[in-house]
């Protein structure tokens, strides 16, 4: 959770009840602004803002060895791309589900969810070759007209749909980025196989909570990955060395990262919500959907009609004075409230203004804590009394983290074990601590799920670990074997 | 299963496609030898192709048995014009020339010239994008090639496009039936103005990969002189669009031979023509050259083969494609008792019309015809005796 501006914030609790009044009426916020893709310079414009947007939102991943390992990777074939005038980039953003995404004039995106799925660079290699052709073929210009109702922020919000292209888009995407990686020395299957595992890893989190994923508005994957495993092998091209130059350096590159959600950007336990690096809790009402994003962390009521958000404003010591900064720098969008009340959690002092926006009743609340302000912000449909009283408690709730809760903090990260000779997946896993089950594995190591080792193979595990850093915890040297 | 006693010749079905652009085969080439005279112009062309504010077709048409050869006469010189879809590109190109003459007299561009001052030598505006995508635009607009072999109208391309990118000179808008030449891919028109030559060369280099053409013969094709950058790139378009037809690397090599721009230009036409086929009546599973004449197999096992002709005639080049159509279709065992008579084994693609003893000899040897009047082009007269009844 970063700072992030109180209309964006608000905007999601009114898209959150524009979905729910999708029967009932309500209204999307406008966006404020928008950068029309006629030319190649307005590409790299609007990508150039994008860009700013999505290291705010998602934020990047803490290892610039790993970083510049995907950007080697991603100049390779950024070398044979049309469009060689973008200043083509490519990042690590932390995200946990398998994604990757381009925004306009080059700026091409992978998550680690993305790098901990991938068993190879030619399979690294044929996703951003995807993403590049996105970009070289200026598919976002095109597609401009039906994303025009979405904002950037909320685009991102709503599910990293950047990468919403149509299917002949995709389509045409993945035959060239095929190539593209070809021409680069990279085997064509790559893509296959890797969107062969998206399908698997999409198969196993069925039922989970459903996350954006590169292949999300693209054609139906099970269709990719035949089209796509067909025309490999037609497609001509003659290997090259690669970067990583063996599966073992590939894997040290990868090795380390987190899997699943970091609990440095907060974690919910049940309802009560716990971020260890700005070291304070608070608690959500029960039954509510939380949601924790960069930019704040919220629930939603279970009838989608009331939601609260608590942000952090910035660096201060006075609720009252981010209150009148805060409302000063509102006024003329539309925030109408009363006057700003002193309110007192234990030892903390706050502040609070009850009032309305967009026709829906709002309340917020300041608290100063640790040399920050906390904006906390409740919005409901009216009348304001439906939520009042859990708007209230959510605030009360708030307090500093004790000093031993970090310790009872956990995470997964991802690990490599060395397979022993007639080992199958289920004695690896308990001899290396490996907390995916063995479908899991099996998907993330593109093996069968009966497989006995030969041994010697390197096999990714996902080994629970206490909570250290926001950053990547290494093994030393490349790819470590494991127990 | 027998072999039929009476071989493909029984099987043979001309196809008139609808296409606006006609172009052929080397095969076909004909010298000026073989000219004779063809319909007059004003019979074969509506009256907006037939003269122009900036042109006149002149009313004595000749034929080589295929292609028809015009002379337009402009104030920009005197053309010769093979074939039907390049006329319609050269009418396209001279209006374009005079539209841009006059607006060179108009105060806007006047005054967007003098802030422009001189234009800089050829290769500083070749490094200039913004210089280089105004050109594009404007030739887009204009429904021309930005690469166009018309020396007069390329430096006024390059006049308007510095005018508007150094002098503020706002992009013209052109008489929509201005994109007469667009009509024949639009695709392809914009591929041309939305990317550079060094882009088009890399997206070529692409697709001619993932076809899998090696990168020998890959090269080769790209440094070919006589393919530009609109050729080389329409006819990898097209080869592209047939995505799971087998073979197109064969199409390619062959594409190599290509001795002169007309070839290339045939190459190209043969290449679409197939992609249309591909795309609008039966998909093709394999490429099949027959020497340097371009065919392929459907899926069904048809033998599919595109011919150049505005207007078709018997001639030894056409009855010796059918022979090699015929031993081709045979060597595959596609001429089967089972094939019911209502199926054909040989498509052959002509792009115009079949002049009556082509209709004539095809239907006494028990051929069935199937013709499609060619769009490109009102036929006034040709409904009768020389032309392909439209349907």
């Amino acid at each position: 959770m970063i700072p992030g501006d109180f209309l964006r914030v608000l905007g999601i609790g009114l898209l959150v009840l524009s979905t729910w009044s999708c029967s009932g009426g309500g209204k999307r916020p406008a966006p404020r602004h928008e950068t029309v893709l006629y030319t190649e310079a307005n590409d790299q414009r609007a990508g150039e803002q994008a860009s700013l947007q999505v290291g705010g939102q998602l934020g990047f991943v803490d290892d610039p060895e790993l970083q510049d390992y995907v950007e080697a990777v991603g100049q390779r074939l950024a070398h044979f791309a049309p469009r060689g005038r973008f200043p083509y980039q490519f990042k690590v953003v932390d995200q946990d589900a398998p994604n990757a995404f381009a925004l306009p004039g080059g700026f091409i995106y992978v998550s680690r969810g993305l790098l901990v799925l991938a068993n190879s660079e030619a399979e690294l290699a044929g996703v951003l070759g995807h993403e590049i052709i996105h970009v070289a073929a200026r598919h976002a210009a095109s597609r401009q007209a039906l994303i025009r109702g979405m904002s950037g922020p909320m685009r991102l919000l709503a599910g990293g749909s950047v990468a919403s292209f149509g299917r002949d888009q995709e389509r045409e995407a993945d035959r060239l980025g095929q190539g593209l990686a070809g021409l680069a020395g990279y085997d064509p299957e790559g893509l296959a196989v890797f969107l062969r595992a998206m399908e698997f890893e999409e198969r196993l989190a069925l039922g989970g909570s459903r996350h954006p994923r590169f292949y999300d508005s693209h054609p139906a994957t099970s269709e990719r990955v035949a089209t796509a495993a067909g025309r490999a092998r037609n497609v001509s091209w003659v290997p090259k060395p690669e970067v990583a130059p063996d599966r073992a350096t590939f894997l040290g590159h990868t090795e380390g990262l987190l899997v699943g959600t970091s609990p440095s950007e907060g974690v919910f336990q049940g309802e009560r919500f716990v971020h260890p690096e700005l070291a304070f809790t608070l608690r959500f009402p029960p039954g509510w959907e939380g949601q924790n994003t960069r930019q704040a962390v919220g629930a939603v009521s279970p009838r989608h009609d009331g939601a609260i958000f608590l942000e952090h404003q910035g660096g201060g010591s006075s609720p009252q004075r981010a209150a009148q900064s805060f409302l000063a720098s509102e006024r003329g969008h539309g925030l109408r409230v009363g006057a700003i009340q002193p309110i007192r959690i234990r030892s903390l002092e706050g502040a609070r203004v009850e009032g309305s926006a967009s026709g829906l009743a709002v309340v917020i609340s300041w608290l100063a804590y640790d040399g920050s302000i906390y904006r906390i912000t409740g919005v409901s449909r009216p009348p304001r009394s439906r939520y009042e009283g859990s708007f209230r408690a959510v605030v009360r709730s708030f307090r500093p983290l004790a000093p031993d809760a970090k310790l009872e903090l956990r995470e997964r990260r991802l690990r490599v074990a060395t397979a022993r000779a007639g080992e199958t997946i289920a004695q690896l896993s308990r001899r290396s601590g490996n907390t995916w089950n063995i479908q899991e594995t099996a998907v993330m190591n593109d093996v069968f799920a009966d497989v006995r080792f030969r041994g010697g193979e390197l096999v990714k595990v996902a080994v629970e670990e206490d909570y250290a850093t926001r950053r990547r915890p290494r093994a030393s040297g490349s790819a470590s074997p494991a127990p | 299963m027998k072999r039929r006693d009476r071989p493909i010749v029984n099987r043979l079905v001309c196809v008139m496609v609808a296409v606006p652009s006609l172009a052929g085969v080397p095969a076909f080439a004909a010298g000026e030898d073989s000219r004779r005279a063809a319909p007059a112009a004003s019979e074969l062309l509506p009256p907006e192709v037939r003269e122009g504010p900036h042109h006149l077709v002149e009313e004595e048409v000749e034929t080589d048995g295929f292609i028809h050869v015009f002379t337009v006469h402009s104030p920009f010189g005197r053309f010769e014009v093979h074939g039907g879809d390049r006329l319609l590109h050269r009418v396209a190109e001279i209006e374009a020339l005079g539209l841009l003459l006059e607006w060179r007299e108009e105060a806007i561009f006047t005054a967007a010239e003098e802030r422009a001052g001189p234009l800089p030598w050829s290769d500083a505006l070749g490094a200039d994008d913004d210089f280089e995508s105004s050109r594009r635009e404007l030739a887009h607009v204009l429904g021309v090639d930005p690469y166009t072999d018309m020396p007069r109208l390329d430096e006024a391309l390059d006049r308007f496009a510095w005018a508007m990118v150094s002098g503020g000179l706002p992009l013209p808008s052109a008489d929509p039936a201005r994109d007469l030449a667009h009509g024949a891919n639009l695709r392809v028109h914009g591929l041309l103005r939305d990317h550079d030559e060094e882009d088009l060369e890399r997206l070529n280099r692409i697709e001619l990969a993932v076809m899998g053409v090696p990168e020998a013969t890959r090269e080769a094709f790209l440094d070919h002189p006589d393919y530009g950058s609109h050729h080389e790139t329409a006819l990898v378009d097209a080869l592209a669009a047939m995505e799971e037809t087998e073979e197109r690397d064969d199409f390619i090599d062959a594409a190599l031979g290509a001795e002169s721009p007309m070839e290339a230009h045939r190459y190209r036409r043969a290449a679409e023509m197939m992609r249309d086929y591909h795309e609008e009546t039966a998909r093709l599973g394999r490429i099949e050259m027959l020497d340097e004449h371009p065919a392929a197999f459907s899926e069904e096992g048809v033998l599919v083969a595109p011919v150049r002709a505005d207007h078709a005639t018997w001639t030894p080049e056409l009855e010796g494609l059918a022979d090699d159509l015929m031993d081709a279709a045979e060597e595959q065992e596609l001429v089967e008792e089972e094939v019911s008579d209502e199926e054909a084994d040989v498509h052959i693609l002509f792009e115009g019309s079949l002049s009556g003893d082509v209709r004539e000899r095809l239907e006494a040897m028990g051929h069935r015809v199937d013709s499609e009047e060619a769009l490109w082009m009102p036929r006034a007269s040709d409904a009768g005796d020389e032309g392909g009844s439209p349907k």
